[in-house]
Parts: structure tokens; C-alpha cells; sequence
């Protein structure tokens, strides 16, 4: 009998593998975005038919926080775009696609993608649980893929359809180091997951304590999501560091900082972009306390001035986006979510100064709305660089992250400045400079 | 050697969170020789219950009592409505397996759409620490570890001298002969999914007190390292699956003191594969292969 299915048995699995296959399905495929494409019409031209941008991160599974993060940034610049009167004529809309944040989810999905729709012209993701898997099939697609990802892997990638704002993992572990240097600790440890994610920073970070002069107290890699850390907590306790640099994902950093704070003191933290990402607060401030987290954590990250015009309009249209994003207010200060917003509007104005909306031939005038030269006039918004270059003038595009100067490989670096929570809203603290941050890469 | 007792303690509690859960997994299967994937979805289904009678003022160890109870009521309800038809169908155990796989997909993300992708933590606090030589160990871990001790110590004082034990272990041996012997097979089968929901209720709520912080996937994300502890005790065996619980707990916390913290896992698994290597029916139980689902 073990070894029997039964005529009906057979059936009846049949409809539960298929019902299992077709929630799989859901969740990989598009998204529902009526509402979406209901505001994409806005005040957009008429007589163009839509263009696309996928929101391509998990909605679903462990990293479920990064699809709306990245929507926290692409809705809002749809609603600008749109109401500037669309692209080219063309109502813009972003498309939710969930990625499961897992390679054997992402790349079925990106094929769908690629395949299913003909109006797609940009990509928002590929964070570092996908980019390798994903970024090369865009690339082959001939489709612009800005991604968030910070590793290595890209940091002089050729490939042609690759943007990225964000500083790569190795610069942001060097100006973690340069931040603890910069707040006086000296006896400092690390702590990094070992995922890509987390790992794209450590060596940096461990190599610009160790160039910095500073003692190297401790060097911990977390197996990530596990069910106890005591062991290590308790060496880490024993070290006694004044600070700790540190990287790893809302679960494993919530468990470990928990462990620790019980057989000892949670000393000062020195996080990345990370710890600024609501799901990473609540998690770690659930399981430390909120008050605690405030008090010690200080947050290294690419510096945008928040009170830039580029920064005021995406807040404002971040606000009135509550109906695409729920609970707006928590991601105006995410970083990743501005710079998302800055990706979008920079595909927007290339393709309006390519006078085309086709991927391969906008994708060649990024660089021209961004780069500064000389007699480009400096935009914020949309609707400014819209104007300008239909006024037959060149532009530079400054965005809510600060300028974007792409280099070869399509990186664009960033200053680093050190924030701290306060009053419900994150402050720069203090700035980090260029030969800071070189005395820690050793350049 | 003060830096051993501590990993040794700290392995117990460990080793107690997963005992819970691990035994509430294996006596199910003995039963029944379902392999329930969705044990996990039930743990977290059961911890987010304690989370919102917590959140609403009670005492965590009462919301725990509460949300062992709603595991216990879900995990009957999961094989009434869903598990049984197939089972009286003659789906074989692979194909169980694949039916409970999807069932824990959909609670996972059914618990997402309604919860969000949000992170979340009881109001609990750890409690005072307690130092005992070189380990210190808080009111809750405590707690957590005698909680564990009555629970095991009761599954297996049932399975070993009472009639309702027998009849289990008779419905998992042979359960064509038990219901021959007049053992009301269909209520020890719902019995044996009731407890193991009740234990599923209490050890996802010591995980996400041990871990801090959870979501709605965290329990399925967990359920591997409990289906090991249950495999390397044997399959089948509660007793056996608190000893799996204490090696891997053991092995893993010594390992991150003296070995590699991020290699933790690949030694309690090569353990697990050394282990069942010499003794493929794992420490304690019969080998599960040739067994059919009971019905």
C-alpha cells in the first residue's frame, strides 16, 4: 500500500501539485497593478500607450521588505512623471514583479518578464540576493537594470545595461571603518553575516580597521538565520569592544544583538544602509529596545543632503503616493528607496533626450543627463529636465541622493556621512571626507 | 574549560527549543507516517496567536498555553479538511509529502498577505541573567528549558504507560491490526495531530522568545534544523528526538566557541551524517521505509 496511488489519489495530487505550482506561479509572475496603471494614466499624454518599469525585488519570502522599498521609489516618480505629462507622451507605470529574492524564483520570473511584456523599458532590482542571476538576462535583453545591489561582482562590470547609484559594498566597509576612526574608538570588532549581501563589505571593513591603526578586538561571520548566537555573543561580550562594525540581516542581527545585550553590553554599532530600513529597526529594536538601538547605533551611509530640492519634491510625492504605498513616511529617509525614486527619473529624462523610449537607444544617453559638463543645466525634478531638454539644452540631473556621476562602469560613488536616529527622523551627524575614507582604503 | 560549560549551557537551550517542536514532529509522523512539512506554518500560525493575545496585554507564558491550544485545533483541522481526503484516497508517503509542502506554502504566504513582511517581537522582556559558574543563562531561557523537560518528559510517560500510548504505538506499527484489536484508530490519529499541534503551538513560541523577532515565514524557515534533531534521535521517536535536539544544540554551540562560527551548521549536519551512517535508523527508532500512511 506504501507504494500505491490509488486512480483518484492520483487526481487529487494532481490538483494539489498543480494548486501548489499556480500559487508559485502568483507569486512570481506580475502583480496586479491596476491601481498602478490607474495612476499611470494621470495627466500623462494621451495618445502614447504606456511604458513600463518592473519593480523587480521579493514581495514575498525572508526578504519580502524589498519590493516595497523599492516601490516606495518608483511610485512616486511615476506620479511626477506622469503628471508631467508622461514620457515622450507615454503614461509611465511600475509593475510590481516578485523576485522571492531567490535565484531559482528570480530567473523563471525575469524570463517571464522579458518574454510577457513588450512595453517594459527599465528594471528596478536585482538586489544582492539576485543581481548575478538576474542582471545578465536584462543585459542580454538589452533592458536597463538599475540595481541596489552592493557586491563586488559589478564594481567594473561591462555590462552595458548595469546602473548603479549606491556606493558598492567594498567603499561603504571602508567608511564604516573610517566612522569608527572618526568617533574615536579604537578598540573596535566586526560582525557580518555570511551572506553575499553582508559579505560585500567585511573585508574592506576589517582591512580599513586594521590600516587605520585601530585594534581588531574581534572578527565574528554569523551563519545567518540560526537559532542561537549565545557562543559567540559571549566571546564577543568577553572582547570587549567599544564598537562594533557590523552587517547582517534583520533576523540573525535581531537574534545576536538580543543574545548579546543578555551576557553583556551592546556596545556602539556601526551599520550600513541596512539599519535604516524600517523592517531592520523594528526587528532589532523588538528584540534590544528601541531606546537602546537609538542610543548606540550610528549609521554610515552614502550622504544626501534630505533638504535638497530633488530630496523635498520625492518626499512630497512620496506622501501623496499612500495609495500604491502603504504607510508612505516610513521610507523617506530609506536610502534605498530614494535611490530607486533617482533611478527612474534618470531612465525618464534619458529616454526624453534619446527622443526614444526603445531600451537600446536611451540606455547610451544616461550618462548624458547625469555627467556634468559644462553649460548643462542643473535640474531636480522631472518636469525641470523635461522642460530644458525640450528647450534644446543639456542637463544635469542632481537627484535626491545628490549628484549621479557614473563612471565607466557604471557606478556612481557616493560621499559617506554618519547618521543617528533622532526625534523620529534620521540626522547627519557628521560628515566623512575623501582622504578620511582613502585612509582606510589605503589610496 | 569555562568557555565549554558555557557553550555546553548554551547548547541546552537550544537543544530545548528544538526538543519541543522535534518531538511534536516525530510523534506525529509515528502516528500517522505523515511527514507534515507544514509544521513549521503551524508553529508560526501558533506563535503569531500568542503574538496578538501578547500584544493585547496578556502574559506571554498564558498566550503560549493559548496559542498551544489553536496549533493543536489548526494542525486537526489541516488533516481533517485537507490531509485525510488524500490519505483515504491511497496517496502514497511521497506524495504526502508533496501535499504537505504546498500546504505550507499557502499558510506561509496566506499569514504574509495578512501580516505583512514586517518583523515582529512579543513583549517579553528576557528577564534578570542569572550566572551559574561561567554560563549565564536568563529567567526566560530557564523557563524555556524546564518547559521543555515537563513537555518531553510527559509525551514520553504517555507513549510509555498508558493505554492512550499504546494504541499510538500500535496505529504506528500496524494500524490495520490496532483497529482489528479495537483501537479507535481515527481518534488516536486526530489525538496524535492535536498534540503535535499543541507541541508545534509551544515550540514556535519558545523559537521567536529565543530569536527575538520573527516573521510569517520563520517558522518553515526553522523547520530543517528540527526535522534533524528528529532524524538524528530516529525518526519516529520522541525520546530519540530530544537526544537529536541536544547533539545538534550541543554540536553546534561548541562548534561556534572552538571551531568556526560560520561552520556551526556544517558540523552538527557532518555529525548528523557520521551519525546515520552507522546507524541509519538514527539513534533510536526503526527505519521509516516501507511504512504507509495510517488510516
Amino acid at each position: 500500500m506504501g507504494t500505491r496511488i490509488a486512480g483518484l489519489g492520483v487526481r487529487w495530487l494532481a490538483v494539489a501539485v498543480a494548486a501548489a505550482i499556480a500559487l508559485a506561479a502568483c507569486g512570481s509572475s506580475t502583480t496586479s497593478s491596476s491601481s498602478a496603471s490607474a495612476s499611470a494614466a494621470g495627466s500623462a499624454g494621451r495618445g502614447g500607450s504606456p511604458v513600463e518599469i518592473a519593480i523587480f525585488h521579493a514581495f514575498s519570502g525572508p526578504n519580502a521588505a524589498y519590493g516595497p522599498e523599492a516601490a516606495a521609489g518608483c511610485y512616486p516618480a511615476e506620479r511626477l512623471i506622469n503628471a508631467a505629462g508622461g514620457i515622450l507622451g507615454h503614461p509611465l507605470t511600475c509593475t510590481p514583479v516578485d523576485s522571492k529574492g531567490d535565484p531559482a524564483d528570480a530567473v523563471p520570473a525575469a524570463n517571464r518578464l522579458i518574454a510577457a511584456s513588450s512595453s517594459l523599458v527599465g528594471v528596478l532590482g536585482g538586489g544582492s540576493d539576485t543581481a548575478t542571476s538576474v542582471v545578465p538576462l536584462f543585459e542580454q535583453a538589452r533592458i536597463p537594470i538599475f540595481s541596489t545591489t552592493g557586491q563586488s561582482a559589478f564594481d567594473h562590470t561591462t555590462d552595458v545595461y548595469f546602473w548603479r547609484i549606491l556606493s558598492p559594498d567594498a567603499a561603504q566597509g571602508s567608511a564604516m571603518a573610517a566612522a569608527a576612526r572618526k568617533l574615536g574608538f579604537t578598540r573596535v570588532a566586526t560582525v557580518f553575516g555570511n551572506d553575499a549581501a553582508a559579505q560585500g563589505s567585511a573585508p574592506t571593513a576589517i582591512s580599513g580597521v586594521r590600516r587605520l591603526g585601530l585594534s581588531l578586538v574581534a572578527n565574528q561571520t554569523l551563519a545567518v538565520g540560526q537559532t542561537s548566537y549565545r557562543s559567540e555573543a559571549q566571546a564577543m561580550a568577553s572582547a570587549r569592544p567599544q564598537a562594533i562594525i557590523t552587517e547582517a540581516d534583520p533576523q540573525t542581527s535581531a537574534t545576536y544583538f538580543s543574545e548579546l545585550s543578555q551576557v553583556g553590553q551592546v556596545p556602539a554599532l556601526i551599520t550600513d544602509p541596512v539599519s535604516q530600513e524600517p523592517t531592520w529597526r523594528k526587528a532589532v529594536g523588538g528584540a534590544i529596545g528601541t531606546a537602546l538601538l537609538n542610543k548606540q547605533d550610528y549609521a554610515v551611509v552614502a550622504y544626501s543632503p534630505m533638504t535638497s530640492p530633488a530630496y523635498r519634491v520625492y518626499t512630497s510625492a512620496l506622501l501623496a503616493s499612500a495609495k500604491q504605498v502603504p504607510q508612505p513616511s516610513q521610507w523617506d529617509s530609506d536610502l534605498y528607496s530614494v535611490a530607486d525614486y533617482d533611478s527612474v527619473i534618470v531612465m525618464a529624462l534619458a529616454m526624453d533626450a534619446a527622443h526614444s523610449v526603445k531600451p537600446s537607444v536611451y540606455n547610451r544617453y544616461i550618462t548624458s543627463v547625469t555627467a556634468p559638463s559644462p553649460g548643462a543645466v542643473i535640474v531636480h525634478t522631472y518636469a525641470a529636465g523635461k522642460a530644458a531638454l525640450a528647450a534644446g539644452k543639456r542637463i544635469q540631473y542632481v537627484g535626491a541622493v545628490g549628484p549621479l556621476n557614473f563612471n565607466r562602469w557604471h557606478n556612481a560613488g557616493n560621499q559617506f556621512a554618519i547618521e543617528r536616529y533622532s526625534g523620529g527622523n534620521w540626522k547627519v551627524m557628521s560628515v566623512l571626507s575623501a582622504a578620511e575614507i582613502n585612509a582606510a582604503t589605503g589610496s | 574549560m569555562a568557555e565549554l560549560i558555557s557553550a555546553v549551557g548554551f547548547g541546552v537551550v537550544t537543544a530545548a527549543i528544538l526538543a519541543i517542536s522535534a518531538v511534536g514532529f516525530t510523534l506525529q509522523f509515528s502516528v500517522t507516517n505523515v511527514f507534515n512539512l507544514a509544521y513549521g506554518s503551524v508553529m508560526t500560525i501558533s506563535g503569531f496567536v500568542a503574538y496578538w493575545l501578547n500584544s493585547s496585554g496578556l502574559d506571554i507564558w498564558l498566550a503560549m498555553a493559548v496559542a498551544a491550544l489553536a496549533g493543536g485545533v489548526l494542525s486537526v483541522a489541516i488533516n481533517e479538511v485537507i490531509y485525510e481526503p488524500f490519505i483515504r484516497h491511497g496517496v502514497n508517503l511521497f506524495g504526502m509529502v508533496i501535499i504537505t509542502i504546498s500546504v505550507g506554502l499557502i499558510c506561509d504566504h496566506a499569514l504574509q498577505a495578512i501580516v505583512g513582511p514586517s518583523f515582529f517581537s512579543y513583549n517579553a522582556p528576557a528577564g534578570k541573567a542569572l550566572h551559574f559558574a561561567d554560563l549565564v543563562l536568563t529567567r526566560q531561557e530557564l523557563a524555556i528549558i524546564a518547559i521543555a523537560l515537563v513537555v518531553t518528559s510527559l509525551v514520553q510517560v504517555a507513549l510509555q504507560f498508558t493505554r492512550l500510548g499504546r494504541a499510538m504505538r500500535g496505529v504506528s506499527v500496524n494500524p490495520s491490526l490496532a483497529r482489528a484489536c479495537g483501537v479507535p484508530t481515527r481518534q488516536v490519529i486526530a489525538l496524535a495531530w492535536f498534540l503535535s499541534g499543541v507541541l508545534a503551538g509551544i515550540g514556535g513560541v519558545a523559537l521567536f522568545l529565543d530569536i527575538s523577532t520573527f516573521t510569517a515565514t520563520t517558522g518553515s524557515e526553522f523547520l530543517i534544523v528540527i526535522i534533524a534533531a528528529a532524524v538524528l534521535g530516529g525518526i519516529g521517536s520522541p525520546r530519540g528526538a530530544v537526544l537529536g535536539a541536544l547533539v545538534v544544540g550541543i554540536v553546534t554551540e561548541v562548534g561556534a566557541a572552538y571551531w568556526n562560527a560560520e561552520l556551526k551548521d556544517v558540523l552538527a549536519f557532518s555529525v548528523l551524517i557520521l551519525v546515520l551512517l552507522v546507524r541509519p535508523q538514527g539513534l533510536f527508532a526503526q527505519l521509516a521505509i516501507e511504512r504507509a500512511v495510517a488510516r
